[in-house]
């Protein structure tokens, strides 16, 4: 009993500083934003219990939703981009020669820069009068006068955001996916290879269902990030033309710090994880149904 | 808007913006600028990243902006010779300026008051005023501080100084939100003006109407 009692005390010993770290960076913050989210506070000036008038606020904000429909917008256009083109960038490279480390290296290298450094970059790419993409394509005679990309029509603002993020963030999901597809045993695709597949027959029957859950899990963490995105739109678009590529945290920031009102962000913030939350939830029955 | 006599931000609940014949002057002007091909088309997507390259095409008569870019602009521009001049206003000879970025402020119920004065006092030293803020070529806080000897080797900045005796700084608590922030009434109302043709009178009142709303909470 003794030395169970000893065992029980070692091995909360060795959890205790990831438990203190996930309390104190985690736990802590969530719980205090809960409580921002009852209150109006503007940091100057003491907080104001109001209830649940943050959230009765939230629900008649029309900037609100106007920001979270464009967020989902925006998710459902990217993630099938980073999904099928990661896939398709690792069935590529998957195989061990040098050639194909080089160019995984080459497309991976965009994941290690900040997004915000990224977002200035493509700024100015796509600017109107300094940026070469426009130069390029006048040169190529594919346009006759400057497009302007960013700010001044919506869809085109997004698609332009969208091609940036896509070149940063594509190679993070296909590291996923070769990691993945190189771990399905030789012996299966050398099976199929003797049955007679084609190359794509192999992808859709061997290797794809293979490799579901690693699809699910890019899919995931690419969701939960489109659906925070607040750099590239914050930097390439302010937001403009008259917000309507204004996503929900940038939203979320305008009214926590600059408008001061923390409480009100919070709420809105907690509308948010809330949402994530439901996609996570629903992301792992599916996940757990393909493991089945 | 300031320098043609207007009013613009709502000062606090019950206050009125854009007040004065100067607001739709303004943008008729600007709108008018834009419509005769006298601003470069990317303005209309320029987040400030690159608004300063424009100075250095030679085809822009002024580019609006604060002492911060006097540097800048030489730097860029090694070859261009250029000056200063004050904001004008609709009428010959009105100018006015925007004084402010920077506050130091206490907040209602501080319990260090006096500790915050002292250091306002500090700042507002000569000492700080000439050796801090004037070597570094920043407008002094205190308009008897202008002539000083870095201000004296460099005429520019001496005619930017000018911009003290002109210059207001806006007075709200709700200023980001009415008039600086990129979701802002503000933007809005600019926009609207330049870049479509919807009627003057009608986006300002719509400006006007949303700035109150936000003074008003």
């Amino acid at each position: 009993m003794f030395r169970g009692r000893r065992s029980r005390l070692v091995g909360m010993a060795y959890l205790a500083p990831a438990v203190i770290f996930v309390l104190v960076f985690t736990v802590y913050p969530l719980g205090h934003m809960v409580w921002m989210s009852f209150h109006n506070w503007s940091l100057i000036t003491p907080p104001r219990w109001v209830g649940l008038g943050n959230y009765q606020r939230a629900l008649a904000d029309r900037q609100y939703w106007v920001s979270f429909l464009f967020t989902l917008k925006y998710t459902a256009m990217i993630t099938p981009i980073l999904i099928v083109g990661g896939y398709l960038l690792a069935l590529l490279t998957v195989e061990r020669s040098p050639l194909r480390r080089l160019t995984r290296t080459t497309v991976f290298i965009p994941v290690v820069i900040g997004l915000g450094v990224s977002s200035l970059l493509w700024y100015w790419l796509f600017s109107a009068d300094f940026g070469p993409i426009n130069k390029a394509l006048m040169d190529l005679g594919i346009i006759s006068k400057p497009v302007l990309w960013l700010g001044v029509d919506a869809d085109l603002s997004n698609l332009a955001i969208i091609a940036s993020v896509a070149w940063k963030v594509m190679g993070f999901g296909m590291i996923l996916f070769v990691g993945a597809i190189q771990a399905i045993p030789t012996d299966i695709t050398e099976a199929s290879l003797v049955d007679g597949a084609s190359f794509w027959q192999r992808v859709t029957r061997v290797i794809l269902p293979l490799t579901l859950r690693s699809v699910l899990l890019v899919t995931l963490v690419s969701v939960i990030g489109s659906l925070l995105a607040f750099d590239q739109f914050y930097i390439m678009t302010a937001g403009q033309p008259q917000n309507e590529t204004a996503t929900s945290v940038f939203y979320i920031y305008l009214n926590s710090f600059p408008y001061l009102r923390l409480g009100y962000g919070a709420a809105l913030s907690m509308i948010l994880a809330l949402t994530i939350l439901a996609f996570t939830v629903v992301q792992l029955l599916l996940t757990r149904r393909s493991h089945a | 808007m300031w320098a043609s006599g207007a009013k613009i931000e709502a000062a606090g609940p019950g206050d009125e913006p854009l007040v004065g014949d100067g607001v739709k002057q303004v943008l008729q002007f600007t709108r008018d600028m834009v419509k005769a091909g006298n601003v470069p088309e990317g303005a209309r997507s320029e987040n400030g990243e690159t608004f300063h390259l424009q100075f250095g095409s030679g085809k822009v008569g002024m580019m609006g902006t604060g002492n911060f870019n006097i540097t800048l602009a030489r730097q860029q521009n090694p070859k261009m010779d250029f000056g200063i001049a004050l904001l004008p206003g609709m009428a010959p000879n009105s100018a006015a300026s925007f004084i402010g970025g920077d506050l130091v402020v206490v907040p209602k119920g501080s319990k260090r008051v006096d500790d915050a004065v002292n250091f306002m006092k500090f700042l507002l030293s000569d000492q700080v005023q000439v050796e801090v803020y004037a070597k570094a070529l920043n407008l002094t806080t205190r308009t008897d501080m202008v002539d000083n000897k870095y201000f004296q080797a460099e005429p520019l900045v001496q005619d930017v100084a000018k911009a003290l005796e002109v210059g207001r700084t806006p007075y709200t608590l709700t200023f980001f939100e009415q008039i600086n922030s990129p979701q802002g009434p503000w933007l809005k109302m600019l926009q609207r003006a330049y870049y479509s043709d919807d009627n003057l009178d009608t986006v300002i009142a719509d400006a006007k109407a949303a700035m109150k709303t936000i003074a008003n909470q």
